[in-house]
Parts: structure tokens; C-alpha cells; sequence
């Protein structure tokens, strides 16, 4: 029975010893290859990656939706590994470049997969808030576009979340201001009750675009006396990414007429302006704070 | 003539052998990062790595692995002659040399396991859980001043279970060898006809 017992200790000794011992001279030309294999150090030095390095989402473009509510970014992000990997959310903040004042949380629209070694589009979107509209009309009167920065941007790729403290510095569309038209011309009509109002409307999408209404008060600069009710004389198809002429008309009340004999006697020309504009665009109704300065002919 | 088994040995080392094939292909103990990102396998028997898509095994570590495989495995044969040969005077040998192995095994993985996330956790700052999910931020030295939250989730997977069931199969084996070859207690021979006493036959061998 000792012996039996003599030969279970060496084999406890052959069975835990030998495979060890045959590994150790296996690699006893490289013995930080027994515990860093050769695979490790080719992926380490190259193979993992399809070439670069892993950077952080890129900024591409922002484009404001239809009402000029929310905005779409785009993000440009490469996989540099060989395996696809899976955007499964993106949150960021927008603020204003100048104020610092949150304009709006923005988040990744849906996950997204992205193929080992490619490089894909990351679309979020960002609403709004109240109090950023009312910093855009209090702080950015008149301004089309405001300078903006995305901070706090956060992606989880992977169930891997990496938060950045980059700026990426954007260009934003002021909210509405994409849909609103500029002044082109106003024209009286020979009774001199009518004047008709001709306004440029750029089309900023991909897509066509049909004014359904345009409708507004007009009211002297000097008085602030409104002079009538200007709308839409006929619905307008603007293609993707054209200019068109849009033609609104406004009949002056008795009242107008009255304010003309009383108020500007002798003026062939009234400096007007154009208030309460309502545009109604493929359906959604924009509505406007912004001022038309004109120059209206009277007679 | 009724031959003794012992069934709890007998199923020490049949689960002693099933573990040895189940553990290839299931980890005793599985670490996910992400979501699969960065796998690790890991069990006495084999033990292997997911890195972003990449598969790979420590050559040392499957020495170990090897040594291990090669002493369960003769544990479990041990058992199995032993349970269906209790009574042998060499069982007792054979008995002394199986039922530790599943014990020790679960034993020593465990411990490994703990002091292994417990070093992590001291290096690197890194929360590693033993069982269930944590989310830990990678130290900034090592992602140039971004921070990146790494989603940990580590489990026992059934195998393990099962590693445990045979340690205590085989521990209730060696028990029941002491009940089964308990030496009989002396019979009390009947006053009136000593002439019928016999002899207690000597206890078998433990």
C-alpha cells in the first residue's frame, strides 16, 4: 500500500510539474511568451486595427428640421478595429459659443452598427428648449446662424462609455429662422387700397417644399398703427434648395386710408413694417417675432 | 453475496469525469466587458480570451490548465475504482487520492479568483466584480485624460455548480466509506447458550 501511495504523490507531482516544465521549454527562447502569446503581441502591434487609431466621433454638419425646432448632427466615427462594433447611444449638450447658455440635450437618433474598419454617419438630434429659443430672440435678435459648441458628449459603444471633453465647435440655425423670407419688393395697386408684397423664401432642404399660407400685419414704423392684414395670394411649390419669389397682398382697411390723409399727408412713401408673420410650410405653422422693415408707395 | 458500492463515491467520480468534458466548452467563471467586447474564460480545466474579436489562451495558463485536467481526471478514475471496489485493501489509497480533487480545485479557484479582482481592484482602481455586473472607470493614465466607463459582468456558470456538487459527492463518499466499513459493534452473546456466540469478523479496512 505504500507503494500505491508513493506512486499517487508522484503523480500529483508528473500531473501539476510536467505540463509546466514542458511549456518552460517550449519557450525557453521567449519566456515572456508563455504568459504574453505571440497572437497578444500581433495584436498589440497591429492586427487588432485596421489601420489609425481609435478617435472620438468627428463633427460633419448640422441641419435644422422643417419648423427649425430641432437640429441634426452628424458625426463621422471609424471603427479601427477589426470587429464591428455597436453605437448604442450618444448624449450630448449644445451651448451657445458666446454665453455658454444650454441650448438643448442632444441624442443618437438609433444604434448603430458599424462594420470592422468602416466609417459611418452618426445622425443625433437636438431639441430645443424653451429658454433656448428665448436666448436666441433675446441675445441673438436677427442672427441667422449661432455659434455653438457640443460639449459632454458621451457614447457608449458597446456597453464602453467614453466621455469626452472636447468642444466640438458648430454653426446652428437659429430656430425658425431657415423657414423665414426676406423682403424683395411692395408694389401699389392703381387704387392705391392694395400693395403687393414680394418676398424671396430660400428652400434649405433636400426636399421640395409647399407654402400653404403666409399671413401678416403690416404697421407704420413712426405710429405702430397696423395698416391692414397681408396673406398669401397663392400656395407656392419651392423645389429643393431653390429661391423663389412668394407674393403676399394686403388691402389697406378705411382706417389705413384715414391714417395716410392724417398722419403722412403729402408722402408718397411709408416706411412700413411687416409683423406677426405665420407661415404654414408643408403643413407644420412657423410662427415668427421677426420685423420686416419696407417701404411702402402710397397714394 | 451481496457486493458493497459506494454510490456517493461512484457519482463523485462520474461527476468528476463530466466536469472535465463540460469545462471545454463551458468556463467555470465567465468576465465580460462591454458587451463581449473583452471576454475571459476561465476555469481550472481551460481557460481562454476574447479581445475585440480575437481568441487566445495564456501558454502557461494552459499548462496549468494541462496539470489540471491530468489530475482530476485520474482523480475521478480513482474514485470510480474506488466506489465499485470499496472494500479492496487498496481502495482506501485510491479513495484518499480522488475525493480531494474536485474540493481543492473549487477551493484554490476560488481563492485565485478572489485575490486575482481584489490585486485589479488595488493596481488599477478597477471594480471587478465576482458575481454580477459593476461599472468601473478605467484609470485616466490610461485613456489620456477621457473617461471611459467599462461595463464588468462576471458570473459562475453551471459548471462550477457542478464542480461543487462532485467535491460534495466526493466528501460524502469518504463519509459514507467510514459508515459503510464501521466496525460492528460486539454482539452480546445470549446468557443461556454461550455455546452460539461467534466471532465478530475484523472490519474491513477503512
Amino acid at each position: 500500500m505504500r507503494v500505491l501511495g508513493v506512486f499517487f504523490v508522484l503523480l500529483n507531482v508528473i500531473t501539476l510539474v510536467g505540463p509546466v516544465l514542458g511549456v518552460v521549454l517550449a519557450y525557453q527562447d521567449n519566456l515572456k511568451g508563455m504568459v504574453i502569446p505571440p497572437q497578444v503581441e500581433n495584436m498589440m502591434s497591429g492586427s487588432l486595427f485596421t489601420g489609425g487609431k481609435f478617435k472620438l466621433p468627428q463633427f460633419v454638419s448640422a441641419a435644422p428640421d422643417l419648423a427649425g425646432r430641432t437640429v441634426t448632427l452628424v458625426f463621422e466615427f471609424t471603427n479601427p478595429f477589426n470587429y464591428d462594433l455597436m453605437v448604442k447611444s450618444i448624449s450630448a449638450d449644445i451651448e451657445c459659443s458666446l454665453h455658454g447658455f444650454t441650448l438643448g440635450h442632444a441624442s443618437l437618433i438609433e444604434p448603430t452598427n458599424i462594420p470592422a474598419g468602416a466609417t459611418v454617419e452618426l445622425t443625433i438630434r437636438c431639441e430645443w428648449t424653451e429658454e433656448a429659443e428665448n436666448h436666441f430672440n433675446t441675445e441673438h435678435p436677427g442672427a441667422t446662424n449661432i455659434d455653438a459648441n457640443v460639449v459632454g458628449l458621451t457614447i457608449n459603444v458597446n456597453d464602453i462609455t467614453i466621455e469626452s471633453d472636447e468642444k466640438y465647435p458648430i454653426s446652428v440655425p437659429k430656430a425658425g429662422s431657415s423657414m423665414l423670407p426676406q423682403f424683395v419688393s411692395a408694389t401699389p395697386d392703381v387704387s392705391g387700397r392694395t400693395v403687393t408684397i414680394v418676398l424671396s423664401y430660400t428652400n434649405p432642404f433636400d426636399y421640395d417644399l409647399m407654402i400653404d399660407s403666409i399671413s401678416a400685419d403690416i404697421q407704420c414704423s413712426l405710429h405702430g398703427f397696423t395698416l391692414g392684414h397681408a396673406s398669401l395670394v397663392q400656395p407656392t411649390n419651392i423645389a429643393a434648395g431653390a429661391t423663389a419669389e412668394v407674393v403676399i397682398r394686403c388691402d389697406w382697411t378705411q382706417a389705413a386710408v384715414d391714417h395716410f390723409h392724417a398722419e403722412h399727408a403729402g408722402a408718397t412713401r411709408l416706411a412700413a413694417k411687416v409683423v406677426n408673420v405665420t407661415i404654414k410650410v408643408n403643413g407644420i405653422t412657423v410662427q415668427s417675432d421677426q420685423v420686416y422693415p419696407i417701404d411702402v408707395p402710397i397714394s | 453475496m451481496r457486493r458493497d458500492i459506494n454510490w456517493f463515491g461512484l457519482a463523485g467520480g462520474a461527476a468528476i469525469i463530466c466536469l472535465i468534458f463540460v469545462s471545454f466548452f463551458v468556463p467555470w467563471w465567465q468576465l465580460v466587458v462591454g458587451d463581449g467586447l473583452v471576454t475571459a474564460n476561465v476555469s481550472p480545466l481551460y481557460t481562454d480570451f476574447n479581445f475585440v474579436g480575437y481568441w487566445f489562451t495564456v501558454p502557461l495558463l494552459w499548462a496549468l490548465n494541462l496539470g489540471s485536467i491530468l489530475s482530476m481526471a485520474a482523480g475521478g478514475v480513482a474514485m470510480l475504482m474506488y466506489s465499485i471496489y470499496p472494500g479492496k485493501s487498496y481502495s482506501k489509497n485510491l479513495l484518499g487520492f480522488g475525493y480531494k480533487k474536485p474540493l481543492i480545485s473549487v477551493l484554490i479557484f476560488v481563492i485565485i479568483l478572489v485575490v486575482l479582482t481584489q490585486t485589479i481592484q488595488a493596481l488599477f482602481s478597477l471594480s471587478v466584480p465576482l458575481v454580477g455586473s459593476a461599472t468601473s472607470v478605467l484609470p485616466e493614465t490610461m485613456t489620456y485624460g477621457t473617461i471611459v466607463r467599462v461595463l464588468i459582468t462576471a458570473n459562475f456558470q453551471w459548471p462550477f455548480y457542478l464542480a461543487t456538487v462532485a467535491a460534495a459527492l466526493c466528501i460524502a463518499g469518504k463519509f459514507y466509506h467510514k459508515k459503510l466499513f464501521a466496525p460492528s459493534p460486539p454482539a452480546t452473546a445470549p446468557a443461556s447458550s454461550p455455546a452460539t456466540v461467534k466471532e465478530v469478523a475484523p472490519p474491513a479496512q477503512e
